[in-house]
């Protein structure tokens, strides 16, 4: 089921069980490093499977450019916060991670419905389309400068 | 690197009309919506200038993201890279 494009103006609701906490310079420089660690600890802690970790590269890409370029306006002295956070409900388990910017968000009307035929072709606008596909929670809070994603934990492949 | 891939294949694509290309993906792991997109840039432009194009190798895990973006409906995929080169080397433009 593909999830609504939800932006909240009121605050994000904290991290149930925080797990990692950094905070980066709003630099691309710092983002591939960044997805591998967020990776690391969601794959030690049993939370991802292999075939999850290409679309979670691709969710962590969109949401820290998106931070970072529009965000912090790629001013490296704005820094982006991410916690990545687990949630457990009986024996399911969810992980979720919280990016938060300093800019002022967006308005939903000005993300590409890619729904519509002629938006199949944009060059711009996917990601967004793409993170409500995959994941099972995704929320914009302050406006769209606060991203919250969560996924289920799906047949867990242990570390080591 | 993104930049460098789109902007590259544009200008031979912009050069070379009527241009077979295969874009290898074997070695690629992790895709971005910035990637999805020069993709399209790129497809739009070989289409453009009466060219074809086919994407080789992409890994399974990665299939469906090209799935959910429709993207395998109007580009054309191969398994492997040498399957496609050879497919147009016998049917050329």
């Amino acid at each position: 089921m593909t999830l609504p494009l939800i932006v909240l103006d009121e605050l994000a609701p904290a991290l149930p069980t925080v797990l990692w906490q950094r905070t980066v310079p709003s630099q691309l420089a710092f983002k591939a490093e960044l997805i591998k660690q967020i990776t690391a600890v969601l794959v030690d802690h049993g939370l991802l499977t292999d075939d999850d970790c290409p679309w979670l590269a691709l969710c962590l890409d969109e949401a820290i450019v998106n931070g970072m370029l529009h965000g912090n306006e790629a001013d490296a002295t704005i820094p982006l916060r991410v916690s990545i956070g687990v949630q457990t409900l009986g024996d399911a388990r969810r992980w979720l991670i919280r990016i938060d910017d300093q800019g002022s968000g967006f308005s939903p009307a000005d993300v590409p419905d890619q729904e519509e035929a002629d938006s199949l072709l944009l060059e711009h606008g996917r990601g967004i389309r793409l993170m409500r596909e995959w994941l099972d929670e995704l929320c914009y809070y302050c406006h769209g400068s606060t991203i919250l994603m969560g996924r289920d934990a799906r047949h867990p492949v242990l570390s080591g | 690197m993104i930049a460098a891939l789109g902007d590259d294949h544009l200008r031979l694509v912009d050069r070379y009309p009527r241009m077979s290309l295969v874009l290898d993906l074997s070695a690629v792991n992790y895709l971005s919506s910035a990637f999805i997109g020069k993709l399209i840039a790129l497809f739009k432009s070989v289409a453009a200038n009466k060219g074809r194009m086919t994407i080789a190798g992409a890994k399974p895990p990665l299939m469906p993201l090209f799935q959910v973006t429709r993207l395998d409906k109007i580009i054309n995929f191969e398994a492997e890279a040498e399957k496609a080169i050879l497919f147009y080397k016998r049917k050329t433009l």
